[in-house]
């Protein structure tokens, strides 16, 4: 069962990029607007507590290039795997500084901290200890599929791995939550 | 908590979730689930999960703005447009100044604003036919021969082609604003 491309969307993206290439500075934040939240979302999943900084860093980033966007993919999803990467390259720098915090913390250090200041029911905090017990690749892909409805290509491309390996990795990701859950 | 042997139903909640189903297929799926207990719990786990991710940090969508960088805008035009339209506002210049040079020499005035060197006037110049045009009180605007063109990048294309603009929107029934005479035509 395939899934429907978000079309109106892409095309609205592309719209919104080709009238910023043409000098419209307002398309921008609409671009912004439109999908900030979610690279938040996702990034905050990664593990990255600098959120904001790497939100921006993101579209920076992708705007600095947008001459050289082909469409090829959403827009979304080429936002994503530009904040992944940035995200990665943090962990890597983070890695050669003198650590004044473990790697280990780091990595236990749940994207979920970023929404500790949400008030938690029981039932969402269950959920996110659960998805804290994922691997990091299995939360990615997990996220993705759940959180942000990206398909297996979409989240293949992103994660920078194959369909079917996204879909192995979504399906063990849901074997473990189902397990942490209802045991 | 068992899972539905149904795989295909299963890999469509995901996307029955956000919407992402046609109408048709929607359909199908909540016909399922509504007769699967397996399905009916994964896809109330799946909501569950998808709530919670549906909250994210708070994003300053201005300051993020504010940092971009400036659009780089785009030319138009091709730079082989642009050069077949330097060429034929420099041969319509050419056959501008002739007239407002003749005119201006016929009324006798001073040769200040225009010089073409060529030996007979007319409208339609040999490719290597140097232009030169000045205006009155001004340094040279123009220098060159349409053989030139090709050396142009973009920039000097568009310089080129404003500088022929302005010239080409003076009055022609102006001898005081443009007048002048060819230089080497019946010197």
């Amino acid at each position: 069962m395939e899934a429907q491309p978000d079309r109106a969307d892409d095309r609205d993206d592309r719209t919104l990029i080709e009238r910023w290439l043409g000098g419209d500075e307002r398309a921008a934040t609409a671009i912004v607007e439109r999908h900030a939240t979610a690279i938040a979302r996702f990034v905050s999943t990664l593990g990255e507590r600098e959120t904001d900084e790497v939100v921006q860093d993101t579209f920076v980033r992708a705007f600095s290039s947008f001459d050289s966007f082909r469409g090829e993919s959403s827009l979304r999803t080429w936002l994503f795997t530009i904040a992944r990467r940035l995200v990665l390259d943090r962990r890597r720098a983070l890695r050669r500084r003198p650590a004044t915090e473990s790697l280990e913390d780091v990595e236990l250090a749940s994207g979920f901290t970023a929404l500790d200041s949400i008030v938690a029911v029981e039932a969402e905090g269950q959920v996110r200890e659960a998805v804290e017990r994922l691997s990091p690749t299995q939360r990615e892909v997990f996220t993705l599929r759940v959180g942000e409805g990206l398909s297996y290509k979409e989240i293949a491309e992103v994660v920078g791995t194959t369909e079917g390996a996204a879909r192995v990795h979504y399906h063990n990701a849901l074997r473990t939550i189902k397990d942490a859950l209802y045991v | 908590m068992s899972d539905c042997s149904n795989v295909e139903i299963r890999e469509a909640l995901p996307e029955l979730l956000h919407g992402r189903l046609d109408a048709i297929q929607a359909a199908k799926v909540r016909e399922h689930v509504a007769r699967c207990a397996e399905c009916a719990a994964e896809l109330e786990l799946l909501d569950r999960v998808q709530r919670v991710y549906s909250t994210a940090p708070a994003v300053n969508t201005a300051a993020i703005v504010a940092a971009l960088p400036r659009p780089r805008t785009r030319r138009a035009f091709s730079l082989g447009v642009l050069r077949a339209a330097a060429a034929i506002l420099l041969l319509l210049a050419g056959g501008l100044i002739i007239r407002a040079a003749m005119t201006g020499a016929e009324n006798g005035k001073a040769s200040q604003v225009v010089g073409i060197s060529q030996d007979t006037p007319g409208v339609t110049l040999p490719r290597d036919t140097p232009v030169t045009v000045e205006r009155a009180g001004q340094p040279r605007v123009l220098a060159m021969s349409l053989s030139e063109l090709d050396d142009l990048d973009a920039d000097e294309m568009e310089s080129l082609l404003s500088a022929l603009e302005r010239i080409d929107a003076a009055p022609v029934a102006e001898p005081d604003t443009l007048m002048g005479s060819v230089s080497g035509v019946g010197t």
